[in-house]
């Protein structure tokens, strides 16, 4: 009875995206009709068949989430060490201000950049949608990184200065391996808020045409049909997902049982 | 550790100008126009009834939105937390899954089903598809209470014995209302401020509070877009505010 | 060279957030030594050790090695390693890694590293797990893997932080001979930070015994042990009877109601004085058994507990003072005794 409940749950909330995915072996242009099973989808979206704003889109979103989840992770880290290595009171008000993007909504996030862009007289671009993105995504960085330090021992930074290392030697010898788990999970979830990020974008991109595929979908879906391309990309975007998290969850469950 | 503490100095100069300065100015331009100090901004939202209707009917929208998410959710999260067979782990995997993928892909997936099964869009088809949004943002922290409370509390409560309703009403309820709460935050707060998901799932048809701040700042009214982000502010404030304690 | 101490610590203060943690300290310490600081926790002896180590800058002072002031050196520029409390191994290099890493640090060649490494791993008994994984070493293992790291570039001084308090007593004791063997093998300078005072007594050449950011006594551990300088020490090395009482005139001291014959002199006429007794330099004798002793006190067995080797018994006095006593003869609760000691063994001190 309850696990019936769970199934038919699951059920309902993956139906759309089993609908997507199922569509996106037709090549019928409106999502729902059904003329007969196809790849071409597959294949116009690699050949760039959708046209130029679809593969421009794609690219900005690429490049916008590396930039801002590697900007993010080294300033979030080093952050991290600094706020750990802070005093209880100057620590809660850094902490609080980094708890802010987090819980603030996105069309504040982006409302708030967004004014500040316009008070600085700054035009607006990838330049601007990258800092915003670094903005909102930092904290997590300093959240993914924080507990890797909080079980370090704190020892271990002044051991590697007592054999011989220098402060700098220490950081990459030592602190950086100790903490590489929570920077490569902090980069990871800043790839994926970045990627999954519309409504900072949409307010912090500007008329010029810096696209990423939310703002694409949504200039697309306002125009009425979706561009049938759409389809195997999100399908493919969906089963990586599902990989990366099984593999994830795989390994998860294989170190807990060592221990 | 010397002087490491400066380390967090960059950091610190960046969120003060990306995330302190930013709000400062939301406020700033609610008060502060052309002509100096004003509240005119806030006067015209007051005075003006559909401003203040969308308001209070997208606040409503959220709260029923965060109810059925509560009443479907609530009893999911229990039977994954108490299930005693099947994998529990997988099937926390899967709720949490979606919440991965991009709000707009998924909100334009809804659609998709909607269509395909004839549902027209709009009021039903808004709340339906904020539900599809946001459920898992409920189930997931209130599994994670369930699954972190002490099991024996519950076998304690039938040792001195209550029937498996008292112990649900008096013990497993009460102690789970952490991961209700915060389930609320992160249901009510995302579709208070929401804007695009209901745009495409009612085809522009249902304007939300959200949909009015960005039209309004897409127009250039920044000064009355950001007296709207100052009210919605207080709600969020206000509502995580609720959450803590 | 030999007399140059090789570390001075000159009149050495330190102050954190307001708070005098150490307090115009001087120590010199002598080549070769096995030196241990002991005191409770608070008393400064870390603070003292990490300034040696360069973690710490003093308030003021200084600190000279062999003659130089490294007040201002930074502690990769020492040539002193520390073994630290927590081991404080690298979790993501393995023991072989562990140990060279001060080595590949200083680009020394593969060859020669890898033969300092293995001796340094055999002079710690762990050169059969060169390639285990640090964190699935059990704490003894951990603990000589740290002792390895900190020895293999061959510094003239070791510091060692309270290495063995994570271990078991029994392990602890077998690290105390294994530090010692080592200490002789390696023929450097060990400075050993304890708050244990058996591990101090055992150990060290010198004990430098500290409490409240001051050096309260240094000596042998005999000298520390049998001479005490004053209350504290006393107290904290072994344990003590401390009674108040008068100096009457030279070896003739009054406490618990008598006047006793002791050895002590000096202290001019009906001084104030501490008289200080071990509790195993007392014996016990029941009333009316002995015959004719020269007892100090009478009292009353108040309790009697069993502690391995010996008895701990607590004797009332007619003043009223609770005397331990321990002996390997039981006496019953309730007996009236007498209580006496060599007079070579009442240990008096200014009041």
């Amino acid at each position: 009875m309850a696990n019936l409940y769970l199934w038919i749950l699951l059920a309902v909330l993956y139906a759309p995206i089993a609908i997507i995915l199922i569509f996106s072996f037709t090549e019928a242009k409106v999502l729902g009709s059904w003329s007969g099973f196809s790849t071409e989808l597959y294949s116009s979206l690699f050949r760039g068949d959708a046209g130029s704003s679809l593969n421009q889109a794609i690219f900005n979103t690429v490049v916008i989430a590396l930039v801002a989840a590697s900007v993010s992770t080294v300033l979030g880290s080093i952050a991290a060490i600094g706020i750990y290595n802070m005093k209880r009171g100057q620590r809660r008000v850094v902490s609080f201000v980094n708890s802010i993007p987090m819980i603030n909504p996105d069309i504040i996030t982006g409302i708030s950049i967004f004014l500040l862009f316009v008070f600085l007289g700054i035009g607006r671009g990838l330049g601007t949608v990258i800092c915003a993105h670094i903005a909102f995504c930092t904290p997590y960085v300093v959240l993914s990184v924080m507990p890797r330090l909080m079980k370090m021992n704190p020892s271990i930074y002044e051991a590697a200065l007592d054999l011989g290392a220098t402060p700098f030697m220490a950081l990459q010898k030592v602190l950086i391996p100790e903490l590489r788990p929570g920077m490569l999970s902090g980069f990871m979830l800043a790839l994926t808020l970045s990627i999954d990020d519309f409504a900072v974008t949409l307010f912090t991109k500007g008329s010029g045409g810096v696209d990423t595929l939310s703002t694409f979908i949504y200039a697309d879906a306002r125009k009425g049909g979706l561009t049938p391309e759409l389809r195997p990309l999100f399908a493919i975007i969906f089963i990586v997902i599902l990989l990366l998290l099984i593999i994830r969850n795989y390994r998860a469950s294989k170190t807990s049982h060592q221990v | 550790m010397g002087n490491r503490p400066t380390w967090a100095i960059p950091y610190i100069i960046f969120m003060a100008i990306f995330v302190v300065a930013p709000l400062f100015l939301v406020a700033y331009y609610s008060f502060v126009d052309d002509q100096g100090f004003t509240l005119r901004y806030f006067q015209k939202f007051f005075l003006q009834p559909d401003s203040v209707n969308t308001f209070i009917y997208s606040i409503g929208i959220a709260l029923i939105t965060t109810m059925v998410c509560i009443l479907i959710g609530y009893p999911a999260a229990y039977f994954m937390a108490n299930s005693k067979y099947g994998t529990p782990k997988v099937m926390a995997m899967l709720f949490i899954l979606p919440m991965w993928i991009n709000v707009l892909l998924r909100t334009l997936a809804t659609v998709a089903l909607f269509d395909f099964i004839n549902i027209p869009l709009g009021e039903g088809a808004l709340v339906f598809g904020m539900v599809y949004n946001f459920l898992p943002f409920m189930i997931y922290p209130i599994y994670n209470t369930l699954q972190k409370m002490d099991h024996s509390l519950v076998e304690a409560g039938y040792d001195l014995g209550a029937s498996p309703r008292r112990v649900f009403t008096d013990i497993v309820l009460p102690l789970s209302m952490p991961g209700v709460y915060s389930g609320i935050v992160m249901v009510f707060m995302p579709t208070i401020s929401t804007f695009a998901v209901a745009e495409l799932l009612t085809m522009n048809n249902v304007k939300l509070f959200g949909t009015v701040i960005q039209e309004n700042i897409n127009a250039g009214l920044l000064n009355y877009g950001s007296a709207l982000s100052l009210i919605m502010l207080l709600i969020i404030g206000f509502t995580s505010f609720l959450g803590d304690e | 060279m030999e007399d140059v101490p090789i570390i001075k610590i000159e009149h050495v203060s330190k102050v954190f957030d307001g708070k005098e943690v150490l307090k115009d300290v001087s120590l010199d310490i002598k080549r070769g030594e096995f030196v241990t600081i002991l005191g409770p926790s608070g008393c400064g002896k870390t603070t003292l050790l990490r300034m040696i180590a360069g973690f710490e800058k003093p308030t003021q002072g200084q600190i000279l090695l062999n003659g130089r002031d490294v007040t201002d050196l930074p502690p990769y520029k020492r040539p002193l390693n520390t073994v630290f409390q927590r081991y404080a191994l690298f979790p993501h290099l393995n023991v072989y890694e562990n140990v060279a890493f001060s080595l590949q640090l200083k680009h020394v060649k593969v060859s020669e590293m890898d033969k300092r490494v293995m001796e340094a791993l055999k002079l710690v008994g762990m050169e059969h797990y060169s390639e285990r994984d640090v964190t699935k070493l059990s704490g003894g293992q951990q603990q000589r893997v740290a002792i390895a790291r900190a020895v293999v570039n061959k510094p003239e001084v070791l510091l060692l932080d309270e290495p063995l308090s994570a271990l078991d007593m029994k392990l602890r004791k077998e690290m105390q001979l294994e530090l010692m063997r080592m200490h002789k093998e390696l023929g450097i300078t060990f400075i050993f930070v304890t708050h244990d005072q058996e591990e101090a007594l055992t150990m060290s050449d010198t004990v430098v015994v500290m409490n409240d950011g001051l050096i309260q006594q240094m000596g042998t551990p005999k000298h520390i042990y049998d001479e005490p300088i004053n209350t504290f020490v006393a107290d904290f090395i072994g344990e003590s009877n401390i009674i108040e009482g008068i100096m009457i005139t030279d070896r003739l001291v009054h406490f618990l109601g008598r006047d006793t014959i002791c050895v002590d002199d000096g202290f001019g006429q009906n001084a104030p004085v501490y008289v200080i007794l071990r509790p195993e330099d007392v014996s016990l004798f029941k009333i009316g058994e002995g015959g004719n002793v020269n007892w100090f006190t009478r009292g009353t067995v108040r309790s009697c507990v069993f502690k391995g080797v010996h008895y701990e018994m607590y004797i009332e006095t007619p003043t009223g003072f609770m005397l331990q006593v321990q002996d390997y003869d039981a006496k019953n609760i309730g007996d009236e005794v007498y209580a006496t000691i060599l007079p070579d063994n009442i240990h008096v001190i200014k009041r």
